[in-house]
């Protein structure tokens, strides 16, 4: 019956690994085909880019860098990261080509070459209607909330004086233009700025924000391409140019900026004054956004299962080294190198361990394999604590009853003490497991869509702060409540030997 | 059978043993007793590589069991070692307890195991604990389980320290029932004890421990009668 048990977890565990494995060799494949060109974007930035209720990508840049590639032969595959590692990933040799409505700026031509203009869009500030900020002159000594890393960014924080001076601004950063707004709306900005196009649909579903329109401020967008590729660059070029001359750019143009923006980027009406049946029903069942929510929870789920399972398997093999130097009374080389992993990994942040891991090692490919393995190291230092600790906590009589009966040094870790260390591990780990599957909130900041990500994006679209979020809190709770009764019961089984 | 030469060991700065020497022939009863800290128990751990002595020699069965190239596992199934504090396993039953070590080194088969655990179970008049876990025994009873357990693998020698200081008085009658069986039996043993009743009755020799060397030994009658130190006598005086 036990070992029907194991065999079944066991299948499971594979069975994920393989799924993990699938997803992020399906990608490499893809990447190793001819004529594949790999396209960086941040789907957080409607109309530009953003995800569809079916978490597919589209926007403008999205349909008109397609149409280009349709004209040229090219495939593009899209990978959808933080709006500040793209140049990072382009210099890495990650990406080809970036869409992200980005301007040719002096700082990004020194890292990668631009095309042709596709799009000339200027900076709005938007503001309260009570007082309005309508040049840049009146947002010196403001709190003005920004997209971080956009061109919005460089001129509120005095790094671009192109269009003009901002002065002792206090930059309020965000990852997507919702936040901003809403920041707005809540009193904790004084002004947002931002591309004109957002501007107004942000105006025009929100109540009681204005926009103006900066003159003097019309920047042009290209995309990024890779330096030294003119190659690349021609075709994107002569693409472009085609797509314009055959009416494509035009239907485009008017599908996303022309009059009913509702439609086309699927932003709703704002739903104030719904009421709480109908703000639910927009917030989860119109554009089935419950999917979202869905695969976001599998996704944290998932990757939280795997981790755990590394983060034990590391955390194990370094409790027993580290145990075997500590009963020696002698360090070797890998139980010193063990020290240092446990003292490094517990005194760093797991924000930057994921992005190094993601970022640097993994080099943005098989993003969830890259996942579970920082979340696994990371994981497996608190989890070698937390055995070391358990192990040493068995009286040091029962070693000595062990050995002086003749068992071997394995023997009496295996049949004694390892039994004896795990109920006094057990509560420990449990929180180590409820910490981590929190943890994984994190996985945003390298693009992954779990939970978090998931919830904090319907918000961006929705113009909802509260719920969405707090119906992840909501999840959050349960999958805790359920692990730590399922633990609970079974630590009861456990002393139920006592 | 056991040969001791010379034995020292210290803990930092602190000399515990300064140069012992034993001699144990085979079916003896030795009872060692001495003020704490005059190094009894250390001495007793030597024997079984619990402590490892800084210098000296100690020879089993004409055995050097000191030399680098010895398996202290194989020699230690040979000499039992019965601890002030039981140290039974908890995670197990009774009978557990007593087969682990047995089947593990193939001294028994599983199959017998259970059998061979009882029969041992019976000579310490425990058989109706097999399937009970040690913390439902008494101190007393624990102890005899603990004895049982070392005598699964059939050692040649049995140490014994302090087995009856972490029991209620009324306990010490049954431990000490089972070690008189054992002495009958003929096991070769060593006893660290403050029990001076048991040492007079049942031992062949006693040896008095002070200052991390045997200051003293003799037949029980002639040690307790007329101890030739005036330390012994000052000891003797306090626990007689």
């Amino acid at each position: 019956m036990k070992k029907k048990k194991r065999m079944v977890m066991m299948a499971v565990c594979v069975l994920l690994a393989a799924w993990v494995l699938a997803e992020g060799m399906g990608r490499t494949e893809i990447h190793a085909q001819q004529r594949t060109v790999v396209v960086g974007t941040n789907a957080e930035y409607a109309p530009f880019e953003y995800l569809d209720s079916d978490g597919n990508l589209t926007g403008f840049d999205y349909e008109l860098l397609e149409a280009i590639a349709a004209e040229e032969e090219l495939k593009l595959v899209w990978r959808d990261m933080p709006f500040d590692s793209l140049v990072g990933a382009m210099e890495a040799g990650d990406i080809e080509v970036i869409a992200a409505g980005i301007g040719p700026t002096k700082e990004r031509a020194r890292s990668v070459d631009f095309s042709d203009v596709y799009y000339t869009g200027s900076q709005s500030i938007v503001s309260r209607e009570g007082d309005p900020v309508q040049d840049f002159r009146a947002l010196s000594g403001m709190k003005v909330a920004v997209l971080e890393g956009s061109q919005s960014d460089l001129i509120v924080s005095g790094e671009t004086t192109d269009y003009g001076i901002v002065e002792n601004a206090r930059v309020i950063r965000f990852k997507n233009a919702a936040s901003a707004v809403m920041e707005l709306k809540n009193g904790g900005a004084d002004a947002v700025l931002i591309d004109t196009i957002m501007a107004e649909i942000y105006c025009r579903q929100t109540d009681g924000i204005v926009s103006f329109a900066v003159p003097g401020t019309e920047e042009d967008t290209v995309f990024c391409i890779v330096k030294g590729n003119s190659a690349l660059c021609e075709r994107i070029n002569s693409g472009l140019a085609k797509v314009k001359a055959n009416g494509l750019y035009d239907e485009l143009y008017e599908k996303y900026f022309g009059g009913d923006m509702e439609d086309s980027t699927g932003i709703l009406k704002s739903a104030e004054d719904a009421g709480i049946i109908g703000k639910i029903r927009f917030l989860f069942i119109e554009e089935n956004r419950w999917k979202y929510y869905v695969n976001g929870l599998g996704v944290t789920v998932i990757v939280s299962l795997l981790s755990v399972f590394l983060g034990i398997l590391i955390g194990l093999i370094v409790a027993l080294i580290r145990l075997d130097a500590d009963r020696k009374g002698r360090e070797t080389l890998v139980s010193r190198l063990m020290n240092i992993y446990v003292d490094v990994i517990r005194g760093t942040p797991s924000v930057l361990q994921l992005m190094i891991v993601y970022f640097a090692v993994f080099h943005s490919r098989l993003g969830y394999v890259a996942a579970v393995v920082s979340f696994g190291i990371n994981s497996g230092a608190y989890v070698s604590e937390v055995i070391r600790g358990g192990i040493r906590a068995v009286d040091r009589g029962q070693t000595e009853a062990g050995r002086s009966l003749g068992l071997g040094y394995r023997d009496t870790m295996r049949f004694v003490i390892i039994p004896q260390a795990v109920k006094n591990i057990l509560p420990a780990m449990g929180n180590e497991f409820i910490q981590l599957i929190k943890e994984t909130s994190i996985l945003g900041y390298v693009g992954i869509m779990d939970l978090t990500k998931a919830s904090s994006y319907v918000s961006s679209r929705t113009y909802q702060m509260f719920i969405p979020l707090a119906a992840a809190g909501a999840m959050y709770y349960a999958i805790v409540r359920i692990l730590s009764v399922w633990l609970s019961h079974f630590e009861r089984r456990l002393r139920e030997s006592d | 059978m056991i040969d001791v030469k010379g034995l020292r060991k210290s803990f930092g700065s602190i000399h515990v043993l300064n140069g012992v020497n034993v001699h144990v022939k085979r079916g003896e009863c030795i009872c060692i007793i001495g003020p704490s800290g005059s190094g009894k128990s250390t001495f007793l751990r030597c024997l079984n590589l619990l402590e490892i002595p800084d210098d000296g020699t100690i020879t089993v069965a004409g055995q050097e069991i000191l030399d680098k190239g010895l398996n202290v596992d194989q020699y230690r199934q040979k000499v039992g070692m019965v601890f002030q504090h039981f140290n039974l396993f908890p995670n197990m039953t009774v009978l557990k307890n007593i087969t682990l070590a047995p089947v593990r080194l193939n001294k028994w088969t599983s199959e017998e195991a259970d059998s061979r655990a009882l029969d041992l179970l019976k000579r310490v008049g425990l058989e109706r604990k097999a399937d009970t876990y040690p913390n439902k025994l008494s101190g007393g009873q624990k102890q005899r389980v603990a004895i049982a357990r070392t005598l699964a693998m059939n050692p040649d020698v049995l140490l014994f320290d302090e087995p009856t200081s972490a029991l209620d008085p009324e306990m010490v009658g049954e431990v000490l029932d089972v070690m008189k069986k054992l002495v009958k039996e003929g096991m070769t043993m060593l006893v660290v004890t403050h029990e001076m009743g048991f040492a007079r009755e049942v031992s062949d020799r006693v040896l008095f421990f002070d200052k991390g060397v045997v200051l003293e030994e003799g037949v029980p009658e002639e040690l307790f009668a007329h101890p030739a130190h005036d330390r012994t006598k000052t000891f003797l005086s306090k626990v007689l």
